[in-house]
């Protein structure tokens, strides 16, 4: 098959990806019915900021009243209708403390988010901003920036950040998780954005705008289309060594690969490897120096900037595995492991692979290599 | 039996004590449980609680911008973590099961047009208000052109635990905090 019609066949199996599905969101302040006044402000009050979860997608709604909330519609929290757009504000959501910034005077201070899946302990949650660690609890995390705005991280485990830390933007701060200090929580990222306001003290920020905002910014790297960039032609991985030093001013180049990888879904025979353990001290001249140059044309990664970015090949089944990971739903839920809750299996991806034996068959013959050769892996 | 010879077992008898338990090395530091926050009449020395400070602490202290508010208590100071930034300060005190952190921060921004954000309550002879995030008691007010906040969070089993069900613990805390300047 020549590259336009893989490439073609590669958009159309894009568009398809339910990480690409429209994001739509509804406004700000228009809560769950019932569950309490919200507060109709669309406003970033962190105008910049980076989506607090690693990849999308991403889903922020009410945890409470969400199915298999307290309030909610009885089922699982791993219900597929927890996963899905629109998004819902929940910011002023109904609770009985005080919050001088919701109409009520009370409500819910922040935003519940919940990744893309419900498994415990696997979705990474990141550095909103550059800034400093100023608090670790048993199940919270605190993030201030130079201009005074601290962003809280609640109910994670895995934390990988210490006080005193200072982390740049896009950094791991732990895992999304059901952390509660023993107190039943749904597995969900609770999100808060703090900031001082003159003649009152702290306050916590509507933090819905900001999250919207961040999360487009997020989705228009990560699709092709938005990004300027055409969909590849060719089974790619992109190795992204992302411990490598990042005080290097490009963050938003620096998301990039990663969630382009992540969040492409499994009918693009294409992946990015990210590898977890690099040294943080790794001199960024290793990562720039490994040969770029393979044959392959990974415009997604070269438009990128200076970003450390290891370009390969693989067409072999892990790939296949790893991209199926964000795959539709269709079979009936299963017990998931490591969860403790019921979820959806992946659909099966026949097309998806049907594109990757074609796009495996195009890169060998590009390659001179014979149809049963194995892949070169880096 | 003589009775020189009966007095001396009824002495020993009488001396006899359990026998000490044998004590073992702590394999680890020891843990700090958190202390009822003192009386805010208790006296106390700025200087001698930023001196009780880790040194690395201490070193963010003295680079600070504005001052801190810590606790009295010199066992809560021993353990805190300060952090610093251009206008802001703040300080994490881990303690057995409860985490404690104090965040001042002079970066403040005009309220939302046309809206007066008003206090339910009073801390430190000053408006302020008291609440909770998802069961961490919260307290913020403004106090010398700085916005304060006052954390409580519990580690186990928040919604049961005292200290972060009622407000009690938390404006004691509040009400013990001392400025220590760098």
């Amino acid at each position: 098959m020549k590259g336009p019609a893989l490439g073609l066949a590669a958009a159309l199996a894009l568009s398809a990806s339910p990480a690409f599905a429209q994001f739509t969101y509804r406004p700000a302040g228009e809560l769950v019915s019932g569950s309490g006044r919200g507060r109709p402000d669309m406003t970033s009050y962190a105008p910049g900021m980076r989506f607090p979860i690693e990849s999308a997608p991403a889903y922020a709604n009410s945890q409470v009243w969400g199915v298999g909330g307290n309030y909610g519609p009885s089922g699982s929290q791993c219900d597929a209708r927890n996963r899905s757009y629109p998004w819902r504000d929940n910011y002023c959501e109904s609770r009985s403390w005080d919050m001088p910034m919701c109409p009520s005077g009370t409500g819910h201070q922040g935003q519940d988010i919940r990744a893309a899946n419900c498994q415990d302990n696997v979705h990474w949650s990141v550095a909103a901003a550059t800034g400093r660690i100023t608090n670790v609890g048993s199940y919270s995390v605190y993030l201030m920036t130079d201009d005074g705005t601290r962003y809280d991280y609640l109910h994670l485990r895995s934390v990988q950040v210490a006080v005193g830390a200072r982390v740049v933007r896009g950094d791991r701060i732990g895992r999304v998780s059901n952390n509660f200090g023993g107190t039943a929580t749904t597995i969900h990222l609770h999100f808060n954005i703090q900031r001082a306001v003159t003649g009152f003290g702290n306050v916590y920020a509507p933090t819905y705008g900001a999250l919207v905002e961040a999360y487009q910014r997020l989705l228009s790297v990560t699709n092709p289309t938005d990004a300027g960039v055409a969909p590849r032609d060719v089974p790619v991985v992109i190795d992204v060594p992302r411990d490598v030093p990042r005080d290097i001013g490009f963050d938003v180049a620096r998301d990039v690969p990663v969630d382009v990888a992540r969040d492409v879904g499994a009918d693009i025979p294409a992946r990015v490897d990210v590898p977890r353990d690099v040294p943080r001290d790794l001199p960024l001249d290793v990562a720039r120096d490994v040969p770029r140059d393979n044959g392959v044309d990974v415009p997604a990664a070269r438009d990128l900037g200076p970003a450390p970015v290891d370009v390969g090949t693989d067409t072999g089944p892990e790939a296949v595995e790893d991209a199926s990971a964000d795959a539709g739903v269709e079979a009936p839920p299963v017990e998931e492991p490591g969860c403790g809750c019921r979820t959806q299996p992946p659909r099966t991806r026949r097309s998806g692979a049907w594109l990757m034996a074609l796009a495996a068959l195009g890169l060998r013959r590009r390659r001179g290599l014979s149809p049963g050769a194995p892949s070169p892996r880096r | 039996m003589r009775p020189a010879a009966l007095a001396l077992p009824l002495l020993l008898l009488a001396c006899r004590r359990d026998p000490a338990p044998p004590v073992a090395a702590p394999a680890t530091p020891p843990t700090v449980v958190a202390p009822s926050p003192p009386s805010p009449l208790a006296p106390a020395d700025p200087r001698r609680l930023r001196d009780l400070l880790r040194p690395e602490s201490r070193r963010e202290l003295d680079a600070a911008s504005i001052p801190l508010l810590l606790p009295r208590d010199e066992r809560m100071v021993a353990v805190a973590v300060v952090t610093a930034g251009p206008r802001w300060v703040a300080a994490s005190i881990p303690l057995a099961d409860l985490t404690v952190s104090i965040h001042g921060n002079a970066n403040r921004h005009d309220p939302p047009p046309g809206e007066v954000l008003r206090h339910a309550s009073t801390l430190r002879g000053v408006p302020a208000t008291v609440s909770r995030n998802e069961l961490i008691r919260v307290a913020t007010w403004e106090e010398n052109g700085v916005a304060w906040s006052l954390e409580v969070e519990c580690s186990n089993r928040p919604d049961l635990d005292a200290r972060c069900v009622q407000e009690d613990y938390l404006r004691a805390l509040a009400a013990s905090l001392v400025e220590v300047r760098p």
